[in-house]
């Protein structure tokens, strides 16, 4: 069903409703460059196909025109099948609206369990990275207050990656 | 053939769809606990699916930008 805007994301909303009920069944959507074309385009005469060659050859195509292309959004769930066009005017207000449902109706998905970047805290998939890494970023900024002031086994690390430091020491 | 990471799809992504605008569609499939992105232009494809929350801030940043750029006027 080709429908306005607004009512394309009201109808929408809908379906993911039906969608969080049921649970069950894909939700499809499509975003597609569009171009107003109402009819299909004709293949062209083995005579036209050489009189666009030949003028092309002779008269090469300077772009001046401006052509604004539209995009056609399709939402199908099941059997009910919803579209709409927006064009470039339209753009930014049906940007936010599609955006802020779309964030706020994909909640099913499940959430990560790891946590990189804080303080050493041990997560379910802790790898030895996390803990290497705030002691990696010390090492290579500042090395040379943290040769005096390191501790044993962060001392053993930089022995294996800077294996010149050991020589500074001396 | 799925893509792992979402970078290399956004990379990817954004290459064939500046390849040929007109032609490339992205297609969204959203179950119960997967998020399955479909990038083609009936020549190739690129196909990305996730389970988690945080890609989808990702993908629907993504969109939007192909959006504005599918839906903006061009000389």
């Amino acid at each position: 069903m080709l429908l306005e805007n607004d009512n394309f994301l009201l109808e929408l909303t809908k379906l993911f409703q039906q969608q969080r009920v049921k649970n069950s069944g894909s939700l499809s959507l499509i975003m597609k460059r569009y171009d107003g074309r109402t009819k299909p385009k004709p293949k062209l005469t083995k005579k036209q196909r050489l009189e666009q060659k030949s003028s092309s050859i002779s008269h090469p195509t300077t772009h001046e025109t401006v052509v604004e292309y539209k995009c056609l959004v399709r939402a199908v769930y099941g059997s009910k099948k919803l579209s709409t066009i927006v064009s470039s005017k339209d753009i930014n207000r049906f940007q936010l609206a599609y955006s802020n449902l779309l964030k706020a109706n994909m909640d099913t998905l499940k959430k990560k369990a790891k946590e990189n970047k804080t303080t050493g805290q041990t997560s379910t998939n802790t790898n030895s990275n996390t803990p290497l890494s705030p002691r990696m970023t010390t090492a290579t900024t500042t090395t040379a207050t943290t040769i005096a002031s390191s501790s044993s086994s962060s001392a053993s690390n930089q022995q294996k990656k800077t294996p010149t430091t050991p020589a500074k020491r001396k | 053939m799925f893509i792992q990471s979402w970078d290399e799809f956004a990379k990817q992504a954004e290459r064939l769809y500046l390849n040929d605008p007109i032609n490339c569609r992205l297609c969204l499939k959203y179950r119960n606990e997967m998020l399955i992105l479909r990038l083609t232009d009936n020549h190739t494809c690129l196909q990305y699916k996730t389970k988690y929350a945080q890609d989808v801030k990702k993908a629907e940043k993504f969109m939007s930008s192909l959006l504005r750029h599918m839906a903006s006027k061009e000389t």
